[in-house]
């Protein structure tokens, strides 16, 4: 499609997809191409440098941290983790919102103003805070974690899909769908989502880099994610202590967020790019 | 015609209510304020006939075009379709009803969704009338041949198609279903007048081919008055004058009728009739008569006060106004057209 | 009567991705002192951009070719400077657009806009001078209350009234000549005939010359002197209105006036005219109407078509002119 070949017209957002590709490449063959795993703990080797540092070794390219991990390895480990959670909520906060979105949008009355109300409520608090007080409530654990991230996140998709909706309501191919005597399901999904999909990929995207600094944060406060399973967050946090004697234990995973993060930004940045001109038909 | 209309309309009304904030009308002192688009309209269309439907912006003509279609919840009133009543059809009853009664719209741009080829624009018709999945490649491409385009442009977008194009693809959508009316909604007027002429031929075409009935929507009185056997014009949400096309035009008997075609090019050279003030709006409509603020022959009190009903004048013709009525006389005003 | 405004060989180019988009291709045309002059097409015809010409409008990367000439009053406008334009638009020529909705300022009150171009020209010696003559024109043109009205803003008023202030707005001046397009195309019947009404009465008393734009034939036919009808950026006929329009020459002016419903085929068909526009960047050497034109001939393809002159004072771009052809 002309959307492919624009979007690849683009140098930042082409780089950005194959970084975000490296990742998921990483993440998806951590097992085979990480060289320890990811609790392979080797106290006579703590605090190792990174390999390009004086005193490292190839052995461990990153380094290793204050219980003899090896950083490389668990960097690829962590990778899951957050590209998972960033996904798998965004997925969930995009069809719920969307699906709400829609409904509001078409019949308006009561249950548009109920369903606004609560996202108004919602995006009255700050998405931290409010996700540190959803995990103290229903406890740590994966599942746990991605539900909280969901919690508010659905709103924002929620607000631009009943935006979308309300003006492609307006517009005569819905008139004319009605007119055809289409049952509203099916002028929702059939007419109106291939003409607001778009949109709401965008936002996906641009959202899932926030999602996953959102992990990251949890799991360096300690909560989400149960301290065995390697995630990029804790890494920070254990590193923290070590920051003047063996500084590569928090920066390292520090890299590894900002890397992922910056390339779904640039990736969705001309995404939108891509899709927008299109529009303006 | 003796046999029982296809469509019958009755003291129909559509009123779309503003809502004003609270704080403004704790402020103001006023309610909500009520747009009266269609404000007691009645008429009937026999099957085969052409109805066009005149008047100026404001007049209602497109409002009341989608409330006989139920694309609007009416405030009152009845419309009756095959005998049927249209606005108490249940879900089942009005999708039959939808088959049967179609729109065409003005927006050649607005109207087709964009990211539909035109096989799956016509595809919704086709399944929504029961047409087998094998068989809809063949009609579609019979339609896209009916409305003169080529079938091979089936799987193009509609942004690939000139204005005139994609005109054709909303008939031959409307098509699709078989109606037995169709509501063409100003279906020219965004076209230059060499693409109109077609569109205006093909609709006669389909009209005879298909034995389609018409109510023909637009402001544009040459074209009106090329297609329509009968003519209704439209002031301030009620019909102010009907009847049959050449009589109407050549000898309009409703003031208003007079001063629109006087102001029209090319109905002839006829005195012009200026009309003073300003165009109404249908937020507040006057009371009595909605042309008597502006009409050169408003006679005084009754026009005022009274709103005179759509009575009938020989020839099938039908008047509003005090003029033509035995109301007006008693002001020793004579009524001009002989009975 | 002399010529007020004398366009000859106008051209005007765009460039677009497949090549140069030739809008306007040597257009001649005068409109005299007093006169009304209609010109008449369709979309793509280029009577807009003939008139975005002669006011100097014409945007980069837009430009008139050389050759082109505009001459208002014997003195040559293609070579203005910018600065020098704005002294004659709104002071020799006014102009009056399509949509008063929008080309009025929503902020400003009606009467300031109307003064303004009293102010940029230095028309009057006073500001009371200029109020007092805005005050006059809104009467002229038909508001009652002008005084109080004055101060009111656009959105207060009609399309029609709006209309009004904007032909306020362009006699401001007293210009010779007043360009208007499609002036009443967004207004209601009722309210065009109004509008039309004002504008002959401009003319009338104060002898001022109308070049009008439109795409309404029927309308032209009604309220010009003269018509010319445009076809893919060319004049294909030019004459007193009442005979194109009643005894169309070229074959084009033929199938316009067939395609409608009142003077072709009222009770019977419309002819519509066969075909689309040409391309606009591959113009062909000869008649750009050949390839849709019944009574085309291979030599009209070829060759540049003339103007040819009937007896009856008309021009006509067509070879085949005041032949005695079967119709």
């Amino acid at each position: 499609m002309a959307v492919w070949r624009r979007l690849f017209a683009n140098p930042s957002a082409a780089a950005g997809l194959v970084v975000i590709l490296l990742y998921a490449f990483a993440a998806l063959f951590a097992p085979v191409i990480a060289p320890y795993g990811p609790r392979e703990m080797v106290l006579a080797n703590r605090l190792k440098p990174p390999a390009f540092l004086e005193g490292g070794s190839p052995s461990h390219l990153l380094g290793t941290d204050h219980l003899g991990y090896d950083i490389f390895s668990r960097i690829l480990y962590g990778a899951r983790v957050s590209l998972l959670v960033g996904l798998i909520s965004v997925a969930i906060s995009l069809v719920i919102g969307t699906l709400l979105g829609c409904i509001a949008g078409y019949w308006r009355g009561w249950i548009d103003r109920i369903l606004s109300r609560i996202a108004d409520l919602l995006m009255g608090f700050p998405y931290l805070l409010f996700t540190i007080f959803a995990m103290a409530i229903i406890g740590p654990g994966f599942g746990n974690l991605i539900i909280a991230l969901c919690f508010k996140a659905w709103v924002e998709f929620y607000r631009l899909a009943r935006g979308e909706m309300l003006t492609e309501n307006t517009k005569e191919y819905v008139e004319a769908a009605r007119a055809l005597g289409r049952r509203p399901v099916a002028i929702i999904v059939s007419e109106v989502l291939p003409n607001i999909y778009h949109s709401l990929l965008v936002l996906g995207t641009l959202r899932m880099g926030y999602m996953i600094i959102m992990e990251a944060s949890l799991s360096f406060l300690g909560l989400g994610i149960p301290p065995s399973i390697p995630a990029w967050g804790s890494m920070v946090s254990a590193g923290r202590d070590q920051m003047l004697n063996a500084w590569w234990v928090a920066t390292m995973p520090g890299l590894a967020i900002v890397g992922l993060v910056l390339a779904i930004n640039l990736f969705g940045e001309g995404l939108r790019e891509a899709l927008d001109p299109r529009l303006r038909r | 015609m003796s046999a029982a209309p296809l469509l019958e309309v009755r003291d129909l009304y559509k009123h779309f209510v503003l809502p004003r904030t609270l704080l403004s009308r704790l402020l103001t002192g006023q309610g909500n304020r009520i747009v009266h688009a269609v404000n007691g309209v009645s008429f009937v269309l026999h099957a085969g006939e052409t109805l066009g439907l005149v008047g100026e912006s404001g007049s209602g003509k497109s409002t009341l075009g989608r409330t006989i279609l139920r694309l609007y919840e009416p405030t009152a009133g009845e419309v009756r379709f095959d005998g049927q009543d249209v606005f108490r059809l249940d879900a089942a009853g009005l999708r039959r009803f939808r088959q049967q009664a179609q729109i065409v719209f003005q927006n050649p741009y607005a109207s087709l969704n964009p990211r539909k080829t035109v096989r799956q624009i016509l595809n919704v018709p086709l399944m929504l009338r029961g047409v087998p999945k094998q068989e809809r490649q063949a009609e579609a491409a019979a339609l896209m041949e009916r409305v003169g385009l080529a079938a091979r442009h089936l799987d193009r977008y509609p942004h690939q198609f000139s204005g005139g194009q994609r005109q054709r693809i909303g008939i031959a959508r409307a098509l699709a279903m078989h109606p037995r009316l169709i509501v063409l909604d100003e279906p020219v007027s965004a076209l230059d007048v060499s693409v109109q002429a077609q569109i205006i031929n093909l609709l006669e075409d389909l009209q005879l081919e298909y034995r389609l009935t018409y109510l023909f929507i637009s402001h544009d009185l040459s074209v009106v008055r090329h297609l329509s056997t009968r003519v209704a014009v439209m002031y301030l949400g009620q019909i102010v004058e009907l009847g049959p096309t050449e009589p109407l035009f050549e000898e309009p008997l409703h003031p208003y009728t007079r001063a629109l075609l006087s102001a029209a090019p090319g109905q002839g050279q006829r005195e012009r009739i200026i009309l003073q003030g300003a165009p109404p709006s249908p937020l507040d409509p006057p009371p009595g008569c909605p042309f008597h603020p502006r009409c050169p022959a408003a006679v005084g009190e009754v026009c005022r006060t009274v709103r005179p009903p759509l009575a009938p004048h020989p020839g099938g013709r039908w008047v509003s106004c005090h003029l033509y009525g035995g109301l007006a006389q008693e002001d020793g005003r004579v009524a001009s057209v002989g009975q | 009567m002399e010529k007020l405004l004398v366009i000859e060989n106008l051209s005007v180019e765009f460039p677009s991705p497949r090549g140069p988009l030739r809008a306007v291709d040597g257009v001649n045309l005068e409109v005299r002192a007093g006169e009304i002059v209609g010109l008449i097409g369709e979309s793509g015809s280029g009577k807009s951009t003939v008139l975005l010409a002669v006011m100097g409008l014409i945007a980069r990367p837009g430009r008139i070719l050389p050759g082109s000439s505009v001459r208002l009053k014997g003195r040559e406008l293609t070579q203005l400077s910018q600065k020098a334009y704005r002294a004659v638009r709104g002071y020799e020529i006014g102009m009056v657009f399509q949509d008063p909705m929008t080309a009025l300022n929503p902020s400003m009150p009606i009467g300031e806009q109307v003064r303004e171009s009293l102010r940029v020209h230095r028309y009057c010696k006073s500001k009371a001078e200029e109020r007092e003559r805005v005050i006059q024109l809104l009467e002229a043109v038909g508001i009652t209350n002008a005084a109080q009205r004055y101060r009111a803003y656009p959105h207060q008023f009609s399309g029609g009234m709006l209309q009004r202030v904007l032909i306020a707005s362009a006699l401001a001046c007293n210009p010779r000549l007043l360009l208007a397009d499609e002036p009443t195309t967004a207004l209601d019947v009722t309210i065009q005939a109004q509008i039309l009404d004002l504008l002959k009465e401009i003319n009338r008393e104060r002898n001022t010359a109308i070049l009008l734009v439109s795409h309404d034939i029927g309308l032209a036919a009604e309220f010009c002197d003269r018509i010319a009808v445009m076809y893919a950026g060319r004049i294909v006929e030019v004459g007193p209105a009442e005979r194109v329009v009643n005894d169309p020459q070229h074959p084009y002016t033929r199938g316009l006036v067939g395609c409608l419903p009142t003077w072709g085929g009222r009770r019977g068909r419309l002819e519509p005219i066969p075909g689309s526009l040409p391309d606009l960047t591959r113009l062909p050497h000869g008649c750009a109407f050949a390839d849709r034109c019944p009574l085309a001939l291979p030599e009209c393809r070829d060759q540049e078509i003339p103007l040819i002159v009937t007896s009856d004072g008309r021009e006509v771009s067509c070879i085949r002119t005041e032949e005695e052809v079967a119709v």
